[in-house]
């Protein structure tokens, strides 16, 4: 009898056992905080946990039996539909695990229509080694996308942020600067004046050269041709910089053969291009001298030089100069805080309407019969467009 | 009744540098702090501007709103709108001009003298 009895107890150990870690089984896989969707061969549900439930807006209870691509489909961000089938069939005939991730740019849509951005594993259930299904777990990623797309802004949200202030300190500095020429102030005074103001230029400068090349390198820039009139376009932008450049006393001469010039070409881009090359111009230049805007052209291309009288590029950097973030030697000295990344910007963009770009320094100057070296002159092309 | 500009801008070290210049340019200037009053203004006033210099970024309505207030209210559709901000995307310089404004400035591309002067533009000459 009590051999019996005990076996019977045994038995009874044994079952309360099986069920206290079936009920622990069960406690976890609904405690779990991604969505667990248990799948056979048939790719019917043998079980989802409560967190899947509540994303596929279905009650788990109800959804065993159903086929998961009847309950949930899986899209791109294109809206392509990616059969749900592969990703499980492969899972189930190769035993691979699947895996997609942020990146993968991956929704879930719902019958209802409903969709969210999804990352998600898929494996193989193995029982005796053999596999009998598969275990998909999956996670809503629609804070996570957000948070990933606010990081990308985040240099453009910011520079966007940095203009008011850095445009309160450009206008009172003009604001100063226009005083000064009535009130009398002393030499350092004065000095201090064109030295701020010549910082704060730079500094926007280089944020709007962090916004271009943001734009560029996210694939954001559109391309819009114009047909523009070259001698009156570098025009107005020298007259933008009249400021800067009375403040180092600097001359600007635009070549008269600009006046015939007319070309097909995006504004905006040619705009960024010329600006940056004068810029350099004038904070590379000392307090006096010319920066002298030239053309040339022929039936398939303009060339636009731009010449400065200033310190030049050592040669043992001249290989260097367009490279991303490099700045010469002598650069900290005359314009400290540059960020390295107009030149490099400049080639990108002339490259993209398809031009070249190259600089002489030192450069050739040739006045009234004299001819001597001093500077930088850079050179860029513009390709004609056939008619 | 002078012709004056209408300035929307409700950063007040900015607004102070447009005023100052206006003084001295001899130009009347009002200025507009806050999207909802800048939009009671156009819907109460009857002394209307030459010209509508306005800020993207505001409190209360934002400055695209104002443009679609001031393309629907009678009398201020032919008054020009030049809009003065930091956001220089694509999208917001091609919505600002399908809503009606006539030209897109960006406050740290130009100096305080060019900002008035393309606002003064607008003011008829006495």
């Amino acid at each position: 009898m009590k051999k019996t009895e005990s076996k019977k107890h045994g038995i009874q150990v044994s079952y309360e056992q099986l069920e206290a870690e079936h009920e622990q089984l069960k406690a976890i896989m609904a405690a779990v905080g991604e969505g667990l969707v248990v799948l056979n061969k048939k790719r019917q549900i043998l079980y989802m946990n409560k967190t899947a439930g509540s994303l596929l807006a279905i009650d788990p209870r109800r959804a065993i039996g159903k086929h998961y691509s009847d309950i949930v489909s899986l899209h791109r961000e294109t809206g392509d539909v990616v059969e749900i089938e592969k990703p499980i069939h492969k899972v189930l005939e190769t035993g691979d695990t699947l895996a997609a991730d942020l990146k993968d740019d991956m929704y879930y849509v719902l019958s209802s229509g409903k969709r969210f951005p999804v990352s998600f594993t898929a494996a193989p259930l193995r029982i005796h080694d053999k596999i009998s299904g598969a275990v998909i777990v999956f996670r809503d990623m629609t804070a996570m996308k957000k948070f990933d797309e606010a990081k990308t802004n985040f240099i453009s949200i910011a520079s966007h942020q940095i203009r008011t202030p850095v445009t309160a300190i450009r206008w009172y500095t003009e604001l100063l600067l226009d005083a000064q020429k009535t009130a009398a102030p002393t030499k350092e005074q004065s000095e201090f004046s064109k030295e701020i103001y010549s910082s704060v230029l730079r500094l926007v400068d280089m944020l709007n050269t962090l916004l271009y090349l943001t734009k560029a390198e996210t694939g954001q820039l559109v391309i819009k041709p114009q047909a523009i009139n070259l001698s009156a376009f570098v025009r107005d932008i020298t007259k933008e910089l009249k400021t800067a450049l009375e403040s180092k006393t600097l001359s600007i001469g635009i070549g008269q053969s600009a006046a015939k010039i007319s070309i097909t070409i995006d504004p905006i881009i040619l705009r960024q291009v010329i600006s940056n090359l004068l810029i350099n111009a004038i904070n590379y230049s000392d307090e006096g001298g010319i920066i002298e805007i030239s053309f040339a052209q022929n039936k398939d291309t303009v060339t636009v030089a731009i010449r400065d009288q200033g310190v030049g590029i050592p040669r043992n950097q001249q290989s260097k100069i367009f490279g991303r973030f490099f700045r010469a030697s002598n650069a900290s000295i005359k314009a400290p805080g540059g960020t390295g990344l107009g030149l490099f910007l400049v080639k990108y963009l002339v490259e993209l309407w398809g031009g070249k770009i190259w600089f002489e320094s030192p450069a050739s100057w040739n006045k009234n019969g004299k001819v001597w070296k001093k500077g930088t002159a850079f050179f860029f092309t513009i390709p004609r467009r056939g008619k | 009744m002078e012709p004056y500009i209408l300035l929307v801008e409700d950063d007040t070290i900015l607004e102070r540098a447009f005023k100052l210049k206006c003084a001295k340019k001899n130009i009347s200037l009002k200025i507009i702090g806050d999207g909802y009053d800048a939009v009671s203004f156009i819907k109460t006033t009857a002394k209307k501007p030459s010209v509508v210099v306005l800020d993207l970024m505001l409190p209360g309505a934002s400055g695209f709103e104002i443009l679609d207030v001031l393309r629907s209210s009678p009398g201020w559709k032919s008054i020009p709108v030049l809009i003065l901000s930091v956001l220089s995307q694509e999208n917001d310089i091609k919505k600002a001009k399908s809503l009606g404004a006539k030209e897109y400035l960006i406050k740290s591309d130009i100096t305080i003298d060019d900002a008035v002067e393309k606002a003064s533009q607008y003011i008829p000459q006495k």
